[in-house]
């Protein structure tokens, strides 16, 4: 197993699309939460200890707007990397005769995936909170919503990435799984929505459109969203442990039928 | 030691049996050559033999399974496919990718970075290698771990003349340390230079085993050739003696099932006169058509295969073993 997580974590190193992924990540989140503080500042409505605040300038809007969470898609790329490539480019033969043992190379990869994500994730909002701290005051006395923040979208990104990588294996083709994963959060989930939250008709079903697993585990991070405003439906989404367990579920059985069919097919 | 041992090997894709029953063994100290047309299951075998195809039987080396053994790279050296590696990660770190899973330092790696010649583009993107390139560094990776067995498929695939020279020397050095070598390649010339040992096999069935001289003495094509103008009277004599006598359009005659002293003491038994008498070799290319002739699937010219055979379904690229052609891309 030792041998299965030093081959991973250099495979997941000595890739540029790693590195990319994550400075995009970085760039793009620090320098849209510079410009949100900013332009909270300039508005002059800086309210000191402000959680929503803080939450905005630290996720580039997404606990509070229903904006995407630019770096859980970013890893959700990473996650299906990590098996595409193998696949993509034969190597997963050369992986499977340097570490022959399939289990391991299966748990190597979603250990040192997660880990990566959740780390990344987790700093790269921290860093945001920094920013709000210092252009906005806007943090606790504790710091205690900076650091539900971090964890927050650690986990959702974490998951997300295996979201990535079970369907990379299952399907053994990049460019599919590519779709399916940005495609499911963004579109599918949020028509499925509209149709049972919206028409009166599927009241009784209604509360389905709470387990659909993207949108349940956008509760760890998310502090305010429109789907609030569904309220007034009869709407009541899930909270960050529910959601973030519903998602983990999902993400568990995904990583599960990927594991099985992993060990038993060709390579 | 660095036994192999291929028990039983089977592999079936839905309706066609690609690899049936196929045991054979691999000596240290020879390079042992793996002969089929393509489609017979050569690379299936290979994979199988690995652990990464899932099929019936077992392989051990020296008594091992592949997938037991600990750091696998420093007892089995691999060679699979051209090209197994990411396009952007330069050739050094796929072989210090590969180095991490198994204990072996970045001294090694630039150590057979250097004998397959590519230290000048160590730090370069293979995507801009070619496949004489490509195969050189396949070919590093196998030899990274210093190991006791190569399991190569088609490592000529795309090597200059030198690099092949190169390639068959370095083999027949390897062997001759006590070593194993299990090597496919379907240029016969290059094999009868190279190998010592043959596994012959068609339609995934073993056909023939063993040294490459024994082999080459299976063909009928090996044969006496014999210019006599006292034929009239030799050829019911060699006929009665176990020999069968063909004329040849150029006047001589070419005599098969005796050998070259045989045909000659029998001349001599009744006075005949011989102006030439000459053994002629067969070569392991004739053996090698003869001996897979009756069991070659994809026959050229005939899109139906043999009678009695099921066809090739359509679409379907004929070396079903071939991993070019077995994961869709």
């Amino acid at each position: 197993m030792i041998a299965a997580l030093r081959y991973e974590w250099r495979r997941l190193t000595t890739l540029r699309s790693t590195w990319w992924l994550t400075a995009i990540g970085a760039v793009v989140t620090l320098g849209l939460a510079l410009l949100i503080a900013l332009a909270i500042a300039s508005a002059g409505e800086v309210s000191e200890g402000d959680n929503y605040q803080l939450g905005a300038v630290a996720t580039q809007g997404a606990a509070v707007g229903g904006v995407p969470l630019l770096v859980a898609y970013l890893f959700a790329l990473l996650g299906v990397f990590c098996f595409g490539h193998e696949y993509r480019h034969g190597m997963i033969r050369a992986t499977l005769t340097a570490v022959p043992s399939r289990g391991a190379v299966f748990a190597a990869k979603v250990l040192v995936t997660a880990a990566a994500a959740f780390l990344v994730g987790a700093v790269i909002t921290l860093l945001g909170a920094g920013i709000a701290l210092l252009v906005l005051s806007a943090i606790d006395g504790e710091g205690g919503t900076a650091l539900e923040l971090a964890l927050g979208v650690g986990t959702y990104t974490a998951l997300f990435a295996l979201v990535g990588l079970a369907l990379a294996s299952l399907f053994r083709n990049q460019i599919a799984s590519l779709v399916v994963v940005l495609v499911m959060p963004t579109v599918v989930e949020a028509v499925i929505q509209a149709v049972l939250v919206f028409p009166p008709a599927f009241d009784d079903v209604q509360f389905l459109a709470r387990y659909l697993p993207f949108d349940a585990g956008s509760q760890l991070y998310v502090q305010l969203s429109p789907n609030d405003a569904l309220d007034l439906l009869g709407y009541d989404p899930l909270g960050a442990v529910g959601g973030g367990l519903v998602f983990a579920g999902f993400t568990a059985l995904l990583l599960a039928a990927a594991g099985v069919l992993f060990v038993r097919r060709d390579a | 030691m660095a036994t192999i041992e291929a028990q039983a090997l089977g592999k079936r894709y839905g309706p066609k049996q690609a690899v049936d029953d196929l045991s054979f063994r691999v000596d240290p100290g020879s390079v042992t050559g793996f002969l089929g047309p393509n489609g017979s299951g050569k690379s299936t075998t290979m994979r199988l033999m690995l652990g990464l195809d899932n099929g019936v039987g077992s392989t051990t080396f020296d008594g091992m399974a592949f997938r037991s053994l600990g750091e696998p790279m420093r007892h089995v050296g691999a060679l699979l496919e051209a090209k197994p590696f990411h396009p952007t990660r330069t050739a050094r770190n796929h072989l210090r990718l590969l180095a991490a899973a198994n204990g072996i330092t970045d001294a090694r790696v630039d150590q057979v970075l250097e004998l397959v010649g590519l230290t000048a583009v160590a730090r370069g993107k293979p995507k801009k290698f070619s496949l004489g390139m490509g195969q050189r560094l396949g070919i590093a990776a196998a030899l990274l771990g210093d190991p006791h067995t190569l399991i190569l498929d088609e490592p000529a695939n795309g090597l200059d003349p030198q690099g092949i020279q190169w390639l068959r020397g370095f083999l027949k050095d390897f062997a001759a340390h006590g070593h194993s070598v299990f090597v496919s390649s379907h240029l016969l010339a290059e094999m009868a230079l190279m190998a010592d040992r043959l596994v012959v096999i068609g339609r995934g069935r073993l056909i023939a085993s063993g040294p490459v001289d024994d082999f080459v003495k299976t063909s009928r094509r090996r044969a006496v050739v014999l210019r006599s103008p006292d034929l009239t009277r030799l050829g019911p004599v060699l006929a009665e003696r176990g020999g069968y006598v063909e004329g040849q359009p150029d006047g001589s005659f070419v005599v098969t099932g005796l050998d070259r002293d045989q045909v000659g003491d029998v001349a001599y038994e009744i006075g005949a006169r011989v102006h030439e008498l000459t053994s002629r070799e067969a070569t392991l290319e004739q053996a090698f058509l003869e001996a897979t002739g009756v069991s070659e699937e994809f026959v050229g010219g005939s899109i139906g295969g043999e009678p009695g055979s099921p066809p090739a379904p359509p679409g379907r690229t004929p070396d079903p073993g071939d991993p070019n052609v077995a994961s869709a891309r």
